[in-house]
């Protein structure tokens, strides 16, 4: 047996490292008849019991919880970040990709519409290929399909500007990032007057 | 004279990097902010701590191999600097043209850092019509 390393080593000659390694199985002949392996696994058990209490009461100890606009700050953020939703590669350069969130593009669906005079744009939902399930990670640029719910002023004439809106949504979202929707669902479930 | 010495390794500065980074995209037009995310933060908060560890303890700062601002994230592997940046951006700008210059000057300052540039991935997290009044506020200062 190689003794010349520097692994801490019982009087036995047992290797500390390998004891600690073992330590949540039953003791073997040799450590029951040990006394050396003995003592190490009692002091061992106890080491590890004191460093789980005080891994426990770091946990409460308030001079080690994080002030409190850092909590906010992180709330903030997660939760903003929830909302961005999922993600689409817009570009790949030889730098690295280009994505955009599924927030941003809602927002800029939006923005459009907004241009549009007499339409005040409500709901607004992005998918990918029909009958694909929600909640997947990334969107599929070349489907890229949305519905916008809106309200409309009663002094327009609904199918013109329905074309007026479906193309300046298309015209903004492709000159912003470069998608080309495939389908723009338009619903008017409302009227209002000016 | 020629040291017998062996020369010590560059250490690379990537807090400074990452202030130079911050504070030159920030100007580029059609940058409303650059956005923080969880990520980030939580990794500017690990070397916040780290730093008051070192000083508390007066421990050997080891140099970071990470550095993070809002909306940047910078990680080194040897000379080679990856960088993950969260932008919004202004609706007058063709927001994916944005992203592209923003790769392109990031390119540029880590070049004149004198490291290699690794990849630089960029996410539009919002499109704005004007910036926030409140949007050059750090959520950690």
């Amino acid at each position: 047996m190689a003794l010349n390393d520097d692994a801490p080593r019982l009087g036995c000659g047992r290797n500390l490292d390998d004891l600690w390694g073992t330590i949540d199985e039953p003791p073997t002949t040799h450590e029951l008849g040990c006394s050396d392996c003995q003592h190490a696994r009692s002091a061992l058990f106890n080491l590890a019991a004191v460093t789980e209490a005080m891994k426990e009461r770091d946990l409460t100890d308030p001079g080690l919880q994080p002030a409190g606009r850092i909590k906010e700050a992180i709330m903030m953020v997660a939760r903003a970040e929830i909302r961005r939703s999922r993600r689409t590669v817009l570009r790949e350069t030889p730098h690295g990709s280009i994505d955009i969130s599924e927030q941003a593009l809602n927002s800029l669906i939006r923005f459009a519409a907004s241009t549009v005079p007499g339409v005040h744009a409500r709901r607004c939902t992005i998918t990918t290929t029909e009958g694909k399930p929600s909640g997947t990670d990334t969107v599929d640029l070349s489907d890229v399909r949305m519905s916008l719910h809106v309200a409309l002023s009663s002094s327009v004439s609904i199918p013109p500007t329905m074309a007026v809106l479906r193309e300046r949504i298309g015209t903004i979202v492709h000159a912003q990032t470069a998608i080309s929707m495939q389908q723009i669902d338009v619903v008017v479930e409302d009227l209002y007057d000016l | 004279m020629i040291s017998d010495q062996p020369l010590e390794p560059r250490l690379i500065d990537l807090d400074a990097v990452a202030d130079s980074l911050s504070e030159s995209l920030l100007q580029l037009p059609g940058i409303v902010r650059l956005e923080p995310t969880v990520k980030s933060m939580m990794n500017r908060l690990r070397a916040l701590s780290l730093n008051s560890l070192h000083r508390n303890t007066g421990a050997v700062r080891q140099e970071p191999r990470m550095a993070a601002r809002d909306g940047l994230l910078l990680s080194a592997s040897g000379e080679i600097l990856n960088v993950q940046i969260d932008i919004a951006t202004d609706v007058v700008h063709p927001a994916v043209e944005v992203a592209q210059i923003v790769q392109g000057r990031t390119t540029d300052i880590i070049s004149k850092a004198g490291l290699q540039v690794g990849s630089i991935n960029v996410t539009i997290l919002a499109i704005e019509g004007s910036p926030s009044p409140a949007s050059p506020r750090s959520t950690l200062t």
